[in-house]
This record gives structure tokens, C-alpha cells and sequence, in this order.
């Protein structure tokens, strides 16, 4: 899939991901992979400027958390981020069924 | 192999142009990352050398990565540029109420006239007299009222000047404070507003030095001092931020080819 249709949706494509609970930059775009089927295999390092980003804009709260040894990352939604969630699945919703009505619609003979 | 990610790791660092925070959660959080990728590489099969090389792979072209990041960092600090415009406030009013007290300091040694003096040729209408001497009624003539008065003026508002620059600075400081410091402000953004405050020093200086001159040229009882230690501490500003600029020059790293 091309970067630039991915663009546009990264950040509720993302937000959808880490609304499932709090979880960290790996695991994030493990997820991403995993349920696009490999669709969205972009630069893993692309995600995360994305994901200061989110978190700049008060989308998303991080902080360090220990586990399996290691010191991690750990990224959850605010409430802020939950409305901007639900608001971008309803564009996301309205703009594919205008997409799919566009492309299913039959073909008039002239 | 390891090496592989540590080069990676330190090729990052030194390209990313963010806020020392920043960098060291965006180095911590990339080395957690490869760590992660590489194990789970080695787990499907891989020898661990070609997991480090793959996992650094996937995660992208190291500058493209840092980049992006630099590009994230700067759009934020943008932000914030309006904030550091307010401390350049707060330092341009220091700077203009340090001037008053260094003229203060002027004219215990060089007399009132070095700061205040009216300039050759000025003359005072009666009214000006009566208003200047009802100001001073201690002085022996309107003339000496008149740079009595002016010298008031010029210490009260440089004071003034002062006292509202000391607010305005502490109230950016408690506010930088409160909001953990300058870690939301890029240091390509910072660079940028240090320029544009060494600029406008250096312009005032630029501006009141030779007014200076042509004044005390005529001798040291026109005033001139004024613009002398105005202008004087308007370079003295533009120098500390030159030096400012050169110390977060240095700061930078070599960016590797």
C-alpha cells in the first residue's frame, strides 16, 4: 500500500491500537502488521514521531514502565484521545462507504 | 554484531537536532525497540547477527528517522517560539532598566548633564521654566530644573523598565518551570529566536551609539551619556546572546556523512 494513502489515517489507525490498553512502541506496530495483514508494513521507526506527536497533542500519555527487564515505553489514550478516536472512526466510516457506493455503482450503458 | 545496533543507536544520536530530554527518550525508546525486534528475529530462526542488521532494517534509514523526528520536534516548538519571544521581552527590559541604573552610576561621577543635559541650543519656554522649577523648586535656575527633571525621568522609567522585566521573567521561569522546563522547545527553534534577539540588540546598539557620539562630541554636558549607556547595554546583550548562539554551536554534534 502506497505511504501516502496510509498518511491520512496513521493517527486513528494508531489510536485504535493502543485504545485496546496501554502498550508499548513495539508492540504497537506488531499490531499494526499483524491485523493489516502486512498491508501497512511501513518503516517501524516511522511510528514513532507519530506517536510524540499524538502525545504532544494531549491524544496520548506515555511513561517508562519495567517489565520483562527491560525499561519501556508504555503509551495509553486520554479522554482526549478517545473523542478524537471515535470522531476519526466516523470520518474514516462516512469517507469508505462514499468510497465503496463511488466504485460499486453500476456502469450506465450509453 | 551487537554493534550493529549500537552504531545505529549512535548515528541517530547524533543526528537528531531535539532537546536533551527529548533525546535521550527518543535513543532509549529506538534501543528498546531494536532490542525487541531483534530477539523476536532470533526466536523465528535468525542468527543473532542478522537479527541486529534486519531489526535496524525494518526500523528504517537512520536519517530519514532522525529527520522525521527533527521535523516532529520543530513543528511543536514552533509553538513555543512565542514563548521564548516573551523572554526576550523580559531580558530586553532588564537590559533597558540596567541601562538606567549604569547611568545612575554615570552621573554620581560625571554629573547629571552626561545623562540629562538638554542638547546645544535647546531653549526653554517660560511655561517649560515654571513646570521644570515646580518640579525642582531646589535648583538655581530653569536650566538646571529642566536636567534635574530629565534625569528623573530617565532613571524612573528605565526602573520602571526594570521592575516589569524582572515580573516578566520570573513569571516565563515559573511557567518553564511548571511545564518541566524547555524540553517542548527544539533547539532549532531556540537557535532561531537567539538570533533574532542578537539582531535586535545589535540594531539598537547600532542605532543609539552614534547618537551618542554625535551628542558628546559637543562635550559632556548634552545628554549624550543616555544614549551612551543605553547603547552600550544594548551591545552588551547582543553579545551575551552571540555567545549564547556560539555555546549552543558548539553543543551540537558532528553529523556523520
Amino acid at each position: 500500500m502506497k505511504r501516502e494513502m496510509l498518511k491520512g489515517h496513521l493517527d486513528t489507525m494508531l489510536l485504535a491500537v493502543i485504545a485496546r490498553g496501554p502498550v508499548h512502541g513495539y508492540a504497537i506496530i506488531e499490531a499494526l502488521t499483524r491485523t493489516s495483514d502486512g498491508a501497512f508494513a511501513l518503516p517501524e521507526g516511522t511510528v514513532y514521531p507519530a506517536l510524540h506527536r499524538l502525545e504532544r497533542s494531549g491524544l496520548l500519555a506515555s511513561r517508562w514502565t519495567d517489565g520483562s527487564g527491560r525499561r519501556r515505553r508504555t503509551y495509553e489514550l486520554t479522554r482526549k484521545g478517545n473523542t478524537a478516536l471515535t470522531l476519526g472512526e466516523r470520518q474514516w466510516t462516512t469517507f469508505a462507504r462514499a468510497v465503496t457506493r463511488v466504485l460499486e455503482e453500476p456502469i450506465w450503458a450509453t | 554484531m551487537g554493534d550493529v545496533i549500537n552504531r545505529y543507536l549512535a548515528d541517530l544520536d547524533a543526528l537528531l537536532d531535539v532537546s536533551g530530554r527529548e533525546r535521550e527518550r527518543i535513543v532509549a525508546e529506538t534501543e528498546d525497540h531494536l532490542r525487541e525486534s531483534a530477539r523476536v528475529l532470533a526466536s523465528h530462526g535468525a542468527a543473532a547477527a542478522d537479527a541486529n542488521v534486519l531489526a535496524c532494517d525494518r526500523f528504517g534509514d537512520v536519517r530519514a528517522i532522525a529527520a522525521s523526528f527533527n521535523q516532529a520536534s520543530f513543528e511543536a516548538s514552533l509553538k513555543g517560539v512565542w514563548w521564548q519571544i516573551v523572554q526576550f521581552s523580559g531580558v530586553g527590559l532588564v537590559t533597558i532598566g540596567v541601562s538606567g541604573l549604569v547611568g545612575w552610576v554615570a552621573a554620581a561621577f560625571a554629573g547629571k548633564d552626561f545623562v540629562a543635559g538638554n542638547p546645544t541650543g535647546t531653549v526653554i519656554s517660560a511655561s517649560r521654566c515654571r513646570d521644570y522649577l515646580g518640579f525642582h523648586p531646589e535648583s538655581a535656575d530653569c536650566y538646571r530644573a529642566a536636567v534635574a527633571h530629565h534625569f528623573d525621568e530617565f532613571v524612573g522609567y528605565h526602573l520602571d523598565a526594570l521592575a516589569l522585566g524582572v515580573i516578566v521573567l520570573a513569571g516565563w521561569s515559573l511557567v518553564r518551570w511548571r511545564s518541566h522546563g524547555s524540553a517542548s522547545i527544539s533547539p532549532r527553534a531556540r537557535r532561531l529566536t537567539n538570533i533574532g534577539a542578537a539582531v535586535a540588540f545589535a540594531f539598537a546598539a547600532v542605532v543609539m551609539l552614534p547618537l551618542a557620539w554625535d551628542d558628546l562630541r559637543d562635550g559632556t554636558a548634552t545628554g549624550g551619556g543616555s544614549w551612551l549607556v543605553s547603547g552600550c547595554a544594548a551591545l552588551v546583550a547582543c553579545f551575551a546572546y552571540v555567545a549564547v548562539l556560539a555555546r549552543q554551536g558548539r553543543s551540537r554534534r558532528a553529523i556523520p556523512d
